[in-house]
């Protein structure tokens, strides 16, 4: 190298971001109220836990942690591609990769600075946490994981600018870049399900998504992702959707600059906005700019994004995974056109409108419904050209695991066509993963390897993935056909009844910290467990009450239980005193949530499919015949 | 497909998707910088509901004894970070109009809020003027508020003649109440 | 070739068991009237609760849902119908309160839009299965 090799300063922007985020870490461990942010997010009495997470709940801190991220990201980017680092392509990459940071730290130079110092006199205590952001230590999981699986996305979106400058769109860098996407997607994935789970256990309505807006924010950038990580598949193996995969590289990350201005700007309203900020018309104008000069990019370099070959049939491998991209992709549009719409409502009409669950909720059911169906009947398409009798032969074995399991549901009087057909789907799609796992597995011992080997790679992973997220589904669709909700009135001592699980009011009891003080009941569910819903009252600067749910969680389901209200008793509480209730009563909100766990740990085994979909990929051959499986099965049942 | 066709329909394709995008971004940055929107609330140009109650100074509060005087009601809850920002906007008009010799009276009522909250931000907000509780929600209910801040104009004869949603500033405020008795004056 | 009929035969019990258990399992085969309580909780699932969460009144635990929720449920006691009810709720809270907007001018766009994404779906589906039936040109 003989002139200053720029790459040597990239480290520099990590020792920037550490320095500042080790700044910030000591200033609110340590209490300093001289720094704003410190004095609007952190109180004396703090916890350490909810000192440490204090970084990331509310704007400044964010946006520093997203350049924390980022560069670390970065670097690692410099140090995968380090044998190609005089590729040009490689340094166009990493300067857009740069450009993006550049920009968040100028947000941190300027607008957004977390190190403003307090004006006047310095507070002998701060506000403190937002109520919500300092009882249940998943504040410490999710925001980071979410952040690192948006920021992940920064990276094939790099490489799609880089080869678009370039104009070498022909070679391979998307699918070179698809582990990259494929762990934002996967941490992305987590990081949302602990969003909902999160809001689940503290927002006390017994429910984990309400399409608000924030969360529609996360949601967008997550279907893309999930388009992108199947499309690479095809452009892999068939060299098929280069200026698709490039757009959705694009698009994912232009949805995460979106989202964030969503979420910061307070031009919707939400309550998951922890803050408002000024700094919407900048993540405005940045949006702008990466989706226009990215139009113009792909625009100039049109005639050379052509593929060699075209799609051979519809009805094909590729055709499932184009038409799950399509799904995917229009339900993100939808998604985002309902959370705009009151907006633009306001701007023709004047009036105010709200877009709520039910318009989602009419999309997203027949589309989870079309998804599911996809996902049972696309691994067993082949590639280039499938046949009918073939797939029907395949699908037979998990044809009759569905039905099975539809006859015997309805047989137990499960009720609700809706429902029902979900879990036939769901039974149908898991039996498909299934089957498709067992085959490798047997192709694997044929080849005298460890048939856990099947398990590892795109293939394996992905089937996993499959499971992961028809354990979830099933858990989605049963938590909310067949919930039971109802409010007891609860005498002290007495046993009543409800939903089939018993409840017993115990007593009230206050705890008092210097972080909080709160008024629980004891309820004993089930003769068992003893839970304290209550109220939750945190020392600060106009802190409202917050409810404080108590979940018993079970294999099968929850029993979700609210404080709605306490007789009167005379006594000063900060629980919501109802008039009708005698003293010595409470009013116990009872949910009983058939499955829901489900749902975390369908999460779960989707983020461990998405990693073991990271180890490198094991090409095998099915030595026999797949339909052969069925044939073989059946003629030992009917001999 | 001739690499020509295959740049014109890129072409087309990134063009309508740029408009569209256009007209997404036009939309959203018109909407940045919160601040007062009007909303039609069916309660303008009616008579303003009976409001009244205990406030968190001591006293009581009834809207029908200001006849002849314009009143500026303000839901709020100490939970929603507009109200805050505008809290300090609030005292100064109040200040302000309790110069003038007709001035306009203002009073705040509390949105679903606990009342040692409310409480809390009253005294450490310094708000002079009265604040109503409203721990049934019956106020809300008979005003028709579902956010906070959402402030309504009432003039001198008890009708309502303004709504809006958003922190206001002491200058929109002020000028408010002076287009609101002018327009009293003229009949 | 043989094993063709079973195979036929096969699939054609799979589809009669899942049309069977699917028509049993909706519950179209012993209906009942919807109750008040179950009226009034429908009326609750289409109103938004007035305060920040955006909820719906029949999720949300606040005092004006709670408030809310009385006054849907005496009305439904009084024999009004769902749509007077909700008309009556949007009089006093204005368009907002609805879960969705009220259809007709610019909120048709709402149902628009998928409609022309599935129909776009359908048509290019359409289109690729067919364009492969042609022969093959140059």
């Amino acid at each position: 190298m003989t002139a200053l090799d720029g790459r040597l300063l990239i480290p520099v922007t990590v020792l920037g971001a550490l320095l500042a985020t080790s700044a910030m870490q000591s200033a609110l461990i340590t209490h300093d109220f001289s720094i704003a942010y410190v004095a609007e997010n952190n109180a004396k009495v703090t916890p350490f836990i909810y000192s440490v997470t204090g970084m990331w709940s509310a704007l400044e801190g964010s946006i520093l942690l997203w350049g924390l991220v980022l560069s670390l990201m970065i670097v690692a980017v410099l140090f995968r591609y380090r044998r190609q680092s005089t590729d040009l392509l490689v340094r166009w990459a990493l300067a857009v990769l740069l450009g993006v940071l550049a920009f968040f730290f100028a947000l941190m130079a300027g607008p957004a600075n977390p190190f403003a110092l307090s004006v006047g006199t310095v507070p002998t205590s701060g506000a403190g946490p937002n109520a919500l952001l300092q009882n249940n230590p998943l504040v410490a999981i999710h925001p980071p994981l979410l952040y690192v699986g948006m920021v992940g996305f920064a990276v094939p979106f790099a490489f799609a600018i880089a080869m678009l400058i370039t104009g070498r769109v022909a070679e391979a860098w998307q699918v070179d870049t698809r582990r990259w996407a494929l762990f934002a997607w996967t941490t992305l994935s987590v990081g949302v399900v602990l969003g909902a789970w999160w809001s689940y256990q503290v927002l006390g309505w017994g429910g984990f998504w309400g399409w608000d807006p924030v969360e529609n924010a996360a949601l967008m950038p997550w279907l893309v992702g999930t388009a992108y990580v199947h499309s690479i598949v095809v452009e892999e193996r068939r060299g098929l959707l280069r200026i698709w995969n490039l757009s959705l590289a694009i698009a994912a990350f232009s949805l995460t600059i979106l989202g964030t201005f969503l979420t910061r700007s307070g031009v919707v309203q939400s309550v998951h906005a922890f803050s408002a900020s000024s700094l919407g018309p900048m993540l405005i104008g940045f949006f702008s700019f990466i989706v226009l000069g990215s139009l113009a990019l792909i625009a100039w370099r049109g005639d050379q994004l052509r593929s060699g070959v075209g799609l051979d049939a519809a009805f094909s491998r590729e055709g499932a995974f184009i038409l799950n991209n399509l799904l995917f992709v229009s339900f993100a549009v939808v998604v985002l056109f309902g959370t705009v719409f009151p907006l633009l409502y306001e701007a023709i009409n004047g009036g105010t409108v709200t877009v709520g669950a039910p318009y989602f909720n009419a999309i997203a059911i027949p589309l989870g419904i079309a998804l599911l169906f996809l996902m049972a009947i696309a691994p067993v398409l082949s590639w280039r050209h499938a046949t009918m009798s073939v797939a029907l032969r395949r699908l037979e074995l998990p044809a009759w695991a569905g039905t099975i399991t539809l006859v015997l549901l309805v047989a137990f009087g499960v009720r609700g066509v809706l429902p029902l057909g979900a879990f036939f789907l769901g039974a149908f799609a898991a039996a498909s993963a299934l089957r498709s796992l067992l085959l490798d597995i047997r192709a694997e011992r044929q080849h005298h390897r460890l048939g856990v080997r099947a398990l590892l790679g795109r293939s394996g992973g992905g089937m996993i993935v499959h499971l992961g997220v028809v354990v979830l589904a099933v858990g989605i669709v049963a938590s909310t056909s067949f919930a039971t909700k109802g409010e007891l009135i609860l005498p002290q001592g007495r046993v009543v009844t409800f939903a089939g699980h018993t409840f017993e009011f115990l007593g009230m009891t206050e705890v008092t910290t210097p972080v909080k003080s709160q008024t629980l009941a004891r309820v004993r569910v089930d003769g068992k467990g003893l839970f304290r819903p209550g109220v939750s009252q945190f020392a600060g600067r106009a802190s409202q009450p917050v409810g404080t749910p108590a979940i018993d969680s079970g294999t099968f389901g929850d029993v979700y239980l609210t404080l709605d209200g306490v007789g009167s008793n005379g006594a000063a509480s900060s629980a919501t005193a109802v008039k009708d209730l005698k003293s010595g009563e409470i009013a116990l909100g009872v949910i009983v949530e058939p499955l829901l766990p489900w749902l975390w740990a369908g999460g779960l085994i989707m983020g461990i499919g998405g990693l073991l979909a990271l180890a490198p990929e094991v090409r095998r051959r099915r030595t026999s015949a797949p339909e052969g499986v069925t044939q073989d099965v059946l003629e030992e049942i009917l001999a | 497909m001739s690499p020509r066709k295959i740049r014109h329909g890129v072409g087309w394709t990134a063009g309508i998707l740029a408009v569209i995008l256009i007209a997404l971004i036009v939309l959203l940055a018109s909407r940045t910088g919160s601040q007062a929107t009007p909303f039609q609330s069916p309660l303008i140009s009616q008579a303003a509901p009976a409001t009244s109650g205990r406030t968190f100074l001591g006293g009581t509060f009834d809207l029908g004894a200001h006849k002849g005087q314009v009143v500026v009601v303000n839901f709020f809850a100490s939970w929603c970070p507009p109200c805050r920002d505008e809290q300090d906007q609030l005292n100064a008009f109040s200040y302000d109009q309790s110069q003038l010799a007709h001035g306009a009276v203002m009073v705040g009522v509390v949105f679903n809020d606990s009342d040692a909250a409310a409480q809390s931000f009253v005294s450490s907000r310094g708000v002079t003027y009265p604040t109503l509780k409203d721990p049934s929600g019956s106020l809300a209910n008979a005003w028709g508020v579902s956010s906070p801040p959402t402030t309504f104009v009432v003039d001198a004869e008890g009708k309502v003649v303004k709504a809006l949603v958003g922190p206001l500033s002491a200058q929109q405020l002020n000028a408010l109440v002076a287009q609101t008795s002018k327009g009293g004056a003229n009949g | 070739m043989a094993e063709r009929v079973p195979f036929a035969l096969r699939w054609s019990v799979l589809g009669v068991l899942i049309v069977i258990s699917l028509v049993v399992g909706s519950g179209v085969l012993n209906s009942s009237s919807a109750s008040h309580q179950e009226r009034a909780h429908a009326i609750d699932t289409r109103l938004k609760s007035p305060d920040s969460t955006g909820l719906s009144v029949a999720q949300s635990t606040s005092a004006s849902a709670a408030a809310i929720r009385a006054d849907v449920r005496s009305q439904v006691n009084q024999g009004r119908g769902d749509d007077e009810i909700i008309a009556s709720l949007e009089a006093r809270y204005g368009t907002a309160v609805l879960l969705t907007p009220p259809g007709g001018g610019l909120s048709v766009l709402l149902w628009l839009l998928p409609a022309l994404l599935l129909i776009g779906i359908v048509l290019s589906a359409v289109v690729v299965a067919r364009r492969r039936r042609l022969p093959t040109g140059p």
